[in-house]
This record gives C-alpha cells, sequence and structure tokens, in this order.
C-alpha cells in the first residue's frame, strides 16, 4: 500500500440495499462486519443492520491492497458517510427498487456523497428491478438529470460476482479516462 | 426492394430520391439513406404503395436543399410534388414538405399520407391504415437497425411486429420499439450477433405467442447495431462531435465477455468525461478501433449519445484527493481487473 | 427521531432516574446516554440535549468497531471503550446480559479523574443491568 494514504472504495445506499453482500461477494478475505441487532422494525424489517462500516479488500498479486468500505444505511450515522467517502477512488451507491423511497434514497444519497467529494467517480447500481423489459431504469436517471447529474447506473444483483465486478470496473474506467496520457501504452 | 405483400385496391405511387449533383457532404447521402429505410419500412402500412422509381416517372421527387433551383422548378412544373431534405440541424422547415435531418419516422409516414391526399385530390382520414402490413427490411447491413429505430420513433404500443427469416419467425418487437420476446436460443444468438445470415423481415400480427422471454427494447437495438458493423452507422460523421446524454444499462446489456465490457466502459467513460468527434475518441479511449466503432454505433443506435451543436467547452474538472498506487493508476487497473477476472474463474 | 425502545417505558424510566443520581452524584459529568447497539438513545441525562442523538449514533458505531477489533485480535468480548482528550474523556460501557445489547456513553470533563469516572460508571452500569433486566 502507498504510504500517501490508502487506496478505497466506498460502497453506500440505504438500509437493505445490499452493501454488506456486495462487499462480501468481492472481498478476498472474510468480511469485517459491525451488524448489530436492528431494534427499528417499524422502519426496517430487517434484522440486522450496520452501525459502523464493513470491510473488505482485494490484495492483489504486486502486493497492493484495495479496501473495500461499506457505510451504514441509516441516516442517523451519515457521520462515518464522510469519514468513510472521502479520500476514496470512488463511491458506489446501491438502491433497492423495491423501496418505496427508492427514488428519494437516489438523490438524497448522490446529493450528500458528491458534495462530500465533488469529482469522485460514482457509480449507481439499482438492485431488485422486477420488470426487465421497456426501459426501468428511466425514473432514475430522469430524476437525477433534472439536476444536471449524468452518472453511470446500471440493474445489478449484488449477489453475483460479475456484477459487483462491473460496478468498481465502471470506477477505473472513469479514472482511466481522466487521465491525460497512457503511462505504458495499453493496457 | 422486394414487392408488397398484394392487397386489395392499393394505388400506387411513384416516388424518386434526387442525390445532388455536387455531393460533398456524407449527411446527404445519410438524409436520403434514412428516408429511403423508412419508405421501405412503412411498405404496406401506409395508405398507397410508394415504389422507388427514376424521377421522369415519379408522382413525388425528393431533392436536397442544395439542388440547383431551375432543376427543382423544372420539375415542378412536370407537375412532380418536391420534398426537400435540409441537412442544417439548426433550421427549421421551411414548410410542410420540407424535412430536416435527422427528421422522426412519424413525420415522414404524415407527409407521405398527406402527399397521397394531394394526388388524390381529395380528403381522407389522417389516422394511419391498418391494412396487414409487411414492412420488410433489406439486406443492408444497417437496414434491420434503421426498421427497429424507425418502429421505435413510430411509438405505437398497440401493435406488435414479428421478425422472420428465411425459416419463419424467430422475435417479436413491440410497436414502440420498447420490447421484444424472443426464445432463449434466440437471444443468446442475438447477443453475440449471430441472430440470422439471411435478410429479416418485419411483419404486423396480434400479439407474439406465449412462453417467451421479455426483454427491453434497448438490448434488441443495442446488439443488433454493436454487430452491425465494424464501420461506423451510416448516421454517424467521424468528425462531428458527440456527448453522451446518459449511460447505457450494462448491467443488462453486457455480454460477460470481459475485453468487450472493459471496451465498451471505457469508450462510454472517454464520452462522458469530454464530448469528441469519433476520431478523437478512438484516441482517447484506448481500445482496439472496432470496439470503439462498435460501441459508438450502438450507442448511437439506441439514443445514449447525441450531436454537439456549438463548440464543447473545455471540461472543467473537479478535482478530489484520493489516494495514489506506487506503480501508477493504469499498473493498478490492469492488476485488478485481472484479479477480479481470476477470482471470477473466467 | 421517534426512538423505537426495545424495553418497558417503567424500565425506561427507572434508567433514567439512574442516570440523573449519577449526574448530581458527579458534577463534572457533562452527558450520560444510554444508548441501544443500532445507535437509538433510550434515556439521557441531560435529556433531549443538542448533541444527545448524534452521541448514541456514533458511541454505537465506535463500540461495534471495538468489537470487530476485539474479535478480530481474539480478545473477546469488549467491555469498554476510553477516549480521552486534554479537556475530558468519553467511555462507552457495555452492558451485559440485557437484551438487546446496550451501552453507555459518558461524557466528562478532565477535573474528573479519569478512574473514579470509570468506577462510577461501571456502578452505574451494574444498577441499569438490574433495571433493564426486570
Amino acid at each position: 500500500m502507498n504510504a500517501a494514504g490508502e487506496l478505497k472504495i466506498v460502497f453506500t445506499g440505504p438500509m437493505g440495499a445490499g452493501k454488506t453482500t456486495a462487499i462480501t461477494a468481492i472481498s478476498d478475505t472474510p468480511p469485517v462486519s459491525t451488524e448489530v441487532a436492528n431494534n427499528d422494525q417499524q422502519a426496517f424489517a430487517k434484522a440486522s443492520t450496520t452501525v459502523a462500516l464493513d470491510f473488505g479488500q482485494l490484495a492483489l498479486s504486486d502486493g497492493t491492497v484495495v479496501r473495500l468500505y461499506g457505510t451504514p444505511g441509516q441516516e442517523r450515522f451519515a457521520f462515518m458517510w464522510e469519514i468513510l467517502g472521502r479520500g476514496a477512488m470512488g463511491v458506489i451507491l446501491l438502491i433497492d427498487a423495491n423501496s418505496p423511497n427508492a427514488l428519494n434514497d437516489l438523490e438524497h444519497y448522490t446529493r450528500t456523497f458528491r458534495g462530500i467529494s465533488p469529482g469522485q467517480p460514482f457509480v449507481v447500481g439499482i438492485g431488485r428491478l422486477h420488470d426487465a423489459a421497456d426501459d426501468a431504469l428511466a425514473p432514475f436517471r430522469e430524476r437525477l438529470a433534472t439536476h444536471g447529474i449524468v452518472v453511470p447506473i446500471f440493474s445489478v444483483d449484488v449477489r453475483k460476482h460479475e456484477d459487483t465486478q462491473l460496478l468498481i470496473a465502471t470506477v477505473m474506467a472513469i479514472l482511466e479516462a481522466r487521465m491525460p496520457e497512457p503511462e505504458h501504452g495499453h493496457a | 426492394m422486394t414487392a408488397p405483400a398484394a392487397s386489395q385496391a392499393r394505388t400506387s405511387r411513384n416516388i424518386a430520391l434526387l442525390k445532388p449533383a455536387r455531393d460533398n457532404e456524407d449527411l446527404v447521402e445519410h438524409a436520403l439513406q434514412l428516408f429511403d429505410s423508412m419508405l421501405w419500412v412503412f411498405r404496406g402500412t401506409t395508405r398507397s404503395d410508394w415504389t422507388l422509381s427514376p424521377p421522369a416517372d415519379a408522382d413525388v421527387v425528393v431533392v436536397h436543399q442544395a439542388e440547383a433551383s431551375d432543376r427543382v422548378n423544372a420539375l415542378r412544373s412536370q407537375g412532380k410534388l418536391i420534398v426537400v431534405l435540409s441537412t442544417q440541424r439548426a433550421a427549421q422547415a421551411a414548410d410542410e414538405h420540407t424535412l430536416v435531418y435527422p427528421f422522426p419516422a412519424t413525420q415522414v409516414m404524415s407527409l407521405l399520407e398527406q402527399l397521397d391526399e394531394h394526388l388524390d385530390g381529395v380528403r381522407v382520414e389522417k389516422a394511419p391504415t391498418a391494412s396487414p402490413a409487411a414492412i420488410a427490411t433489406n439486406q443492408n447491413t444497417w437496414s434491420f437497425v434503421d426498421a427497429v429505430r424507425t418502429v421505435r420513433a413510430a411509438r405505437n404500443p398497440g401493435i406488435w411486429l414479428s421478425v422472420e427469416d428465411s425459416h419463419g419467425p424467430v422475435l417479436w418487437v413491440r410497436g414502440d420499439g420498447a420490447r421484444y420476446q424472443c426464445s432463449a436460443a434466440t437471444q443468446a444468438a442475438l447477443r453475440l450477433g449471430q441472430l440470422s445470415g439471411s435478410p429479416l423481415v418485419m411483419e404486423r400480427i396480434a400479439t407474439p405467442r406465449a412462453g417467451l422471454l421479455n426483454g427491453p427494447g434497448d438490448e434488441l437495438l443495442w446488439h443488433c447495431a454493436y454487430h452491425a458493423s465494424n464501420s461506423y452507422a451510416p448516421w454517424l460523421n467521424e468528425s462531428t462531435t458527440y456527448r453522451l446524454r446518459y449511460w447505457p444499462d450494462l448491467g443488462q446489456l453486457r455480454i460477460g465477455d470481459d475485453l468487450t465490457t472493459t471496451s465498451q466502459l471505457r469508450v462510454i467513460a472517454a464520452l462522458d468525461a469530454l464530448p469528441s468527434s469519433p476520431r478523437m475518441l478512438l484516441k482517447r479511449a484506448r481500445v482496439a478501433r472496432e470496439h470503439a466503432i462498435r460501441t459508438l454505433n450502438a450507442l448511437s443506435a439506441c439514443g445514449f449519445i447525441e450531436v454537439v451543436e456549438a463548440a464543447a467547452p473545455t471540461a472543467q474538472r473537479t478535482q478530489f484527493q484520493a489516494a495514489k498506487p506506487q506503480s501508477g493508476f493504469r499498473q493498478l487497473f490492469r492488476n485488478l481487473r485481472r484479479h477480479l477476472q481470476r477470482r471470477s474463474g473466467r | 427521531m421517534a426512538t423505537p425502545s426495545p424495553f418497558k417505558p417503567a424500565a425506561v424510566e427507572a434508567a433514567q432516574r439512574h442516570l440523573e443520581a449519577f449526574a448530581l452524584g458527579n458534577s463534572d459529568v457533562a452527558l450520560t446516554v444510554l444508548t441501544s447497539g443500532d445507535g437509538f438513545e433510550i434515556a439521557a441525562y441531560p435529556a433531549k440535549g443538542p448533541v444527545t442523538a448524534r452521541v448514541a449514533a456514533m458511541s454505537s458505531s465506535m463500540q461495534a468497531l471495538a468489537q470487530a477489533l476485539t474479535r478480530e485480535a481474539g480478545l473477546g468480548r469488549n467491555r469498554s471503550l476510553i477516549v480521552e482528550t486534554d479537556t475530558g474523556s468519553a467511555i462507552v460501557l457495555d452492558l451485559d446480559d440485557t437484551l438487546p445489547r446496550t451501552s453507555l456513553a459518558v461524557i466528562a470533563s478532565n477535573r474528573e479523574l479519569l478512574g473514579k469516572l470509570i468506577w462510577a460508571s461501571r456502578n452505574l452500569c451494574k444498577q441499569l443491568e438490574k433495571t433493564l433486566g426486570q
């Protein structure tokens, strides 16, 4: 790892969107989790909730480690969002399309994280889309477009390794596109 | 072109597409091709049958705006109706017989019906006829893509079209192009660009048969356009600047081939970072030329990119603080891609 | 924010009285918050302070992180977490035998001796465990 800091990718999104699942699907090591019993069943019927962070890592062959952090989903832990979001290579927002608040969640998290670090690559994964036909992502795109925000929005199932891999690959492609000149020719 | 299906008491109209003598603009060619494709797609759906003919035999002559006025006047004096194609994007249509490229299919259809009425000298209902439709594609590489684009432009969700190859129906497209249905085998062939070696023909039907896979129209058009050719689509111009309107849903459109997905991501990300001409994009995206062209073709066919009319301002990048790997980002990305691919077993 | 409490109202009222008594007996304690494992304030003194809800959420995050650390290090269950600054200290203590899991956050100025504060806070925890366990 570089002495200048850590290489990290942050997964964020509301409670139940699949952040812990995504990190578990992709991490090389068993993820560190800070899940505790969820007492607020009225707000969200899920047995457990993350209160600090999820942590996983990708250990590359040259010794480089890319850290994967998941943020807590609930608003009262928003102080963790800034701690984790700052300095990340990219932020991946996961949204549950089934949630009645899906569009508001999308807007809220997008604005919050782009506020923390405006130039950061930002990729959105929408999970649990029922209707594979028509343009199911259009409402999500349009919601952000009303604020002049154009970011990658993909339908994903984060239980699948390749879907989480696509989200990370997109962060990399965005970073690459911003580099002025190749360092060593074609990748 | 093949003859349309036999129909009862249909009038035959002749139409000529007049290419300008001094044509130094690709766009003129594209505009004429688009009009030709639409004529083809509308076969059997308009009140009369429109057949291409030489100008001397034509009822209607389609000319480019740059056509010499004495030639146009000579045609008018012979009693021919004139349709003008304009390729000046910012221009407003001078009259109802002027089409500004890229003109929507519905406008062409409406114009054909108006011309038909004029030639008849009688008023008829404006609604398109519901006569048995046989919308055919020609064997041109882009004709099927054009046909699907036209169906999308027509926005008629109340009907379905079956797409047939020489062995029979292979897939079904809803009249607004937003949905398609087919078997799993056909869908796999579509994704790999192996839909059919035969010319595909569209025909209007009531509803598709039961038990088929349902897919979004973007998926159909994306794969057809991606696999259509390793040359630019006819409507793309190598020196025109395009910008990304929005990202395609690669969660749905990717085919599970890492090289293709990575190339597509790079092209899209490069366009997102900075509006570019295809020529510039080939340099910036750092992918094989063929991958870049195919991705651009698919992006443009689905409407994910658009022409930048004015000179694009220099992009203002917002800097953010992230740690930098010792080996540089490119080496990191190479290692990370390899790592993730190995983890996924590919 | 409505606070969903996992405990009976009578138990929460009794816990609240314990916190008040603790504050009266330790004048340099600025804030005590009894917090559910998922960051909700169950009782606090002073009640409804401007930072109470945030302290509740932060202390549960820190407690969860401390728990993750002791688990990774093979140290077993975490009992307490101490943060010292130039002007004071914050202690987060895990309550035994409460279901669901609960912790106590105590914030005091540095006029209070840390050792005495820990001792007094642990005694308060025992009282709270008894009250909430009933």
